[in-house]
C-alpha cells in the first residue's frame, strides 16, 4: 500500500516542473512588442506556426500525390451531382477562399448554411458547421449525397469512375480494381441509403424540389413506410455488392480528402510577425502593421478572441453559441446537437467499417458525451485567411469583417431567448480605432495560397 | 531577459523531473507517487491524487489521460472496485466539457482515466467523483489551463 501523506509542499514547484516539459510549449521570444505582458506574448506564440501538413490515419491515402491527384479530378467534376451540373468547386470556388460569396449556398438546391472555407481545413477535428463528420473524406462522401448539395449517389459515383477511362485507370492504379458493374439489375444505376432524418427522405425523388413530382417514385412497401427509390435500389442488392459499392465510394471521399489536405494556406503576414517575436528579424517583425499588432493585442488581451480562436489554427475547433441573430436559413438549427448524434451513427466514421485505423478514429468519438449540454452550438471557425472568404457566420449573417467586429462589441441583434450557456460572450464595447485594429489583424492572417496547379481542374499535361 | 528567464525555467524543469520522478511514464510509473494534484472528498471519506499519465502538464485543448489513486482517509487502504467519474466545468464562461471521460479500475487503489479534452484556457473546475455501493463522494480541484 502506497503511503497517504501527501508531498504537498513539492507539489506546486512539481507542476511548475512539469509545465515547462510539454514540448508544444512556445520557444520564447526575442521581443516583446509594447503593450504585451508575458502571458499575452504567449498566447500569441502558440497561434503560429500551422504545419504545413495535417495527418489523418483514418485515411492512409492523405499523404499520397497520386490520391491527391485523382480527388482534384473529382473535386472539379460536376458528374458527380444529380444533373451534372454541381461539382466541390461549384461552393467551394478556388477564387474566393475556397468557400463562395452566398449567405446560405445553392447546392443542387439552397441550402441552410454557408459554405466554409477548404484553405487548410485538414487541420480541423470535425467537419461541418455542426460536425456531423469525423473525417475529411466521409465528409466529401456526405456532402456528395447530401439531397440539397451535390444529390448524387454512391452507385451513380461508382459507375461514373468505372465508366471513365481516365478515371477508372487512376482509381485502380491505387485502389485495386473496380467490382464488375456492367449488370445495372445488380448494381442500378443510381441508389444509396436514405434514412429518416435525410432531407430527401419522403420526397418522391426529385431532389431539391420537395413536393414536386417526379419521374421516380416511392414504393408503398408496408402501412406508412415509404421508400425512396434509391433507397429502393440500394436495398435490393445484395449485403456483399453493397459493401462492394461502399468500398468504392469510401476510396472516393479518401481521394477528395487527399486533394484537400493540399489546399494550405500558412506564412501570412502574422505568421511572419510571430517567427519575428522568437528571432528578433526586423524585417519579419515589420510584417505586421502597428494596427494589426493593437488588433492582435486586443485578440490575446481584452477582447478574449482566443479563448475560442485558439492554437495555430486560430480555432478550438469545437463548438460554441454566439446568440448570432437570424440569418437566411432555419431559425431552429440546432447545429452540434444534431451533428453529435449524426457523427456516432454514421457509418463512415473513424470506428466505422471503412475506417483505415479504427482505434484512433475512436479517440474522440469515444468520449463524447450521450447528450450535448446546449443547443445552438456551431464549430468555431478558423480565421486563417478569413478575409478570402465573405460572409460570415454559418448562415452568413455578416457582410464583412467589420460587420463581425461591430457585432462583438455591442452583440446588436442577439438572441435573447433562449439564453446561451456561453456567459464569456458579451459586448466588447470598442471604440472606433479598436475595431480598425481587429480588422487590421484579421486581414493578417491571410496566407500564401496554394499552388495554382492545385487550385485549377487537373490537367495531367500541365500538372504532371 | 525572456532568454534568461527560460533557461532558468529548463533548469528548474530539470531539478523538478530529478526530484519528483516527473517523467514520461506507463501505468507502472504510478507507484512513483509524483502525483501533482491531491485532495479529500467533500465528506473526507477518499483521498484523491492525480496525475496526467504522461507526466506533462494538462494541455490546452488536447486530449490527455489521467492516472489516479483513491484512498479511504480513516486508514490509508486502498479503494477496489469504485466507480471513478471525472468531470470539469469552466464557471466563468458557463459551460463545461464537450466530453465523457470514462474510467478504468487497474488495482491496488489506481484508475485510469480516458478522454479528457479541456478544450479551452482558463480556470476550470473539475471533479472526481468516488461512487462506492451506489454513495459518491466528490473530490473538487482547480486548474488553470494556460
Amino acid at each position: 500500500m502506497r503511503s497517504i501523506a501527501l508531498a504537498l509542499p513539492v507539489m506546486a514547484g512539481l507542476i511548475v516542473a512539469c509545465q515547462n516539459a510539454d514540448p508544444k510549449d512556445p520557444e520564447g521570444f526575442a521581443v516583446l512588442p509594447e503593450g504585451f505582458d508575458d502571458v499575452e506574448i504567449g498566447r500569441v506564440l502558440h497561434l503560429s506556426p500551422l504545419p504545413a501538413h495535417a495527418t489523418d490515419p483514418t485515411n492512409r491515402w492523405s499523404d499520397d500525390e497520386g490520391a491527391a491527384r485523382f480527388g482534384q479530378l473529382l473535386f472539379f467534376d460536376e458528374r458527380l451531382s444529380k444533373g451534372e451540373q454541381h461539382s466541390c468547386a461549384t461552393c467551394h470556388l478556388p477564387d474566393h477562399g475556397f468557400a463562395d460569396a452566398h449567405t446560405v449556398s445553392e447546392g443542387v438546391a439552397r441550402l441552410e448554411r454557408h459554405v466554409p472555407t477548404l484553405l487548410n481545413i485538414a487541420h480541423h477535428r470535425w467537419f461541418f458547421w455542426d460536425g456531423r463528420a469525423d473525417s475529411l473524406w466521409s465528409q466529401a462522401c456526405a456532402v456528395i449525397e447530401a439531397p440539397l448539395e451535390m444529390a448524387g449517389t454512391r452507385l451513380g459515383t461508382a459507375h461514373l469512375i468505372a465508366s471513365d477511362d481516365r478515371l477508372r485507370e487512376r482509381y485502380e492504379a491505387m485502389f485495386g480494381p473496380l467490382p464488375s458493374l456492367q449488370d445495372t439489375e445488380r448494381f442500378p444505376l443510381v441508389g444509396r441509403p436514405v434514412p429518416k432524418d435525410d432531407p430527401a427522405y419522403g420526397d418522391d425523388g426529385s431532389h431539391g424540389k420537395p413536393g414536386a413530382s417526379g419521374q421516380e417514385h416511392h414504393t408503398h412497401a408496408a402501412g406508412n413506410t415509404f421508400f425512396h427509390p434509391h433507397e429502393r435500389n440500394w436495398n435490393a442488392m445484395t449485403d456483399a455488392d453493397r459493401a462492394a459499392v461502399n468500398d468504392v465510394f469510401a476510396n472516393v471521399g479518401k481521394a477528395l480528402a487527399a486533394y484537400q489536405h493540399r489546399l494550405v494556406a500558412i506564412d501570412s503576414p502574422f505568421d511572419r510577425f510571430v517567427r519575428g517575436l522568437r528571432s528578433g528579424d526586423a524585417e519579419d517583425l515589420a510584417a505586421l502593421s502597428p494596427s494589426a499588432q493593437r488588433g492582435l493585442h486586443l485578440f490575446v488581451g481584452e477582447a478574449n478572441c482566443f479563448l475560442c480562436h485558439s492554437g495555430p489554427l486560430l480555432s478550438d475547433r469545437e463548438f460554441h453559441d454566439l446568440r448570432l441573430p437570424p440569418g437566411d436559413g432555419p431559425v431552429d438549427d440546432l447545429g452540434r446537437q444534431r451533428g453529435l448524434e449524426k457523427v456516432v451513427a454514421d457509418p463512415f466514421n473513424g470506428r466505422g467499417a471503412w475506417s483505415d485505423d479504427v482505434v484512433a478514429g475512436s479517440e474522440m468519438l469515444d468520449y463524447l458525451p450521450q447528450h450535448h449540454h446546449a443547443n445552438f452550438e456551431f464549430k468555431t471557425p478558423s480565421l486563417r485567411n478569413v478575409a478570402l472568404s465573405p460572409p460570415y457566420m454559418h448562415q452568413g449573417q455578416f457582410a464583412t469583417l467589420r460587420d463581425v467586429v461591430d457585432f462583438y462589441s455591442e452583440l446588436e441583434g442577439a438572441r435573447t431567448s433562449p439564453p446561451s450557456v456561453e456567459t464569456v460572450v458579451v459586448p466588447l464595447r470598442l471604440d472606433e480605432e479598436q475595431k480598425q485594429d481587429l480588422v487590421a489583424f484579421l486581414e493578417s492572417l491571410t496566407g500564401t495560397l496554394p499552388a495554382k496547379t492545385w487550385r485549377t481542374p487537373f490537367q495531367a499535361e500541365s500538372n504532371e | 531577459m525572456a532568454r534568461t528567464l527560460l533557461g532558468l525555467a529548463v533548469l528548474v524543469f530539470a531539478l523538478g523531473a530529478l526530484v519528483a520522478g516527473c517523467r514520461t511514464s506507463d501505468v507502472d510509473d504510478a507507484n512513483t507517487e509524483s502525483w501533482t494534484h491531491a485532495t479529500n472528498t467533500m465528506f473526507g471519506t477518499y483521498a484523491v491524487q492525480w496525475r496526467t499519465l504522461d507526466g506533462a502538464p494538462i494541455p490546452n485543448n488536447e486530449p490527455f489521460q489521467l492516472i489516479a489513486t483513491v484512498q479511504r482517509v480513516a486508514d490509508g487502504s486502498d479503494v477496489l472496485g469504485a466507480q471513478v467519474v471525472f468531470q470539469g466545468d469552466m464557471p466563468g464562461h458557463g459551460h463545461g466539457m464537450l466530453r465523457e471521460p470514462r474510467s478504468t479500475e487497474l488495482g491496488d487503489g489506481l484508475y485510469r482515466i480516458d478522454g479528457v479534452l479541456l478544450h479551452m484556457a482558463g480556470r476550470w473546475i473539475v471533479h472526481i467523483d468516488v461512487i462506492e455501493a451506489g454513495r459518491a463522494e466528490r473530490s473538487t480541484f482547480t486548474l488553470d489551463v494556460d
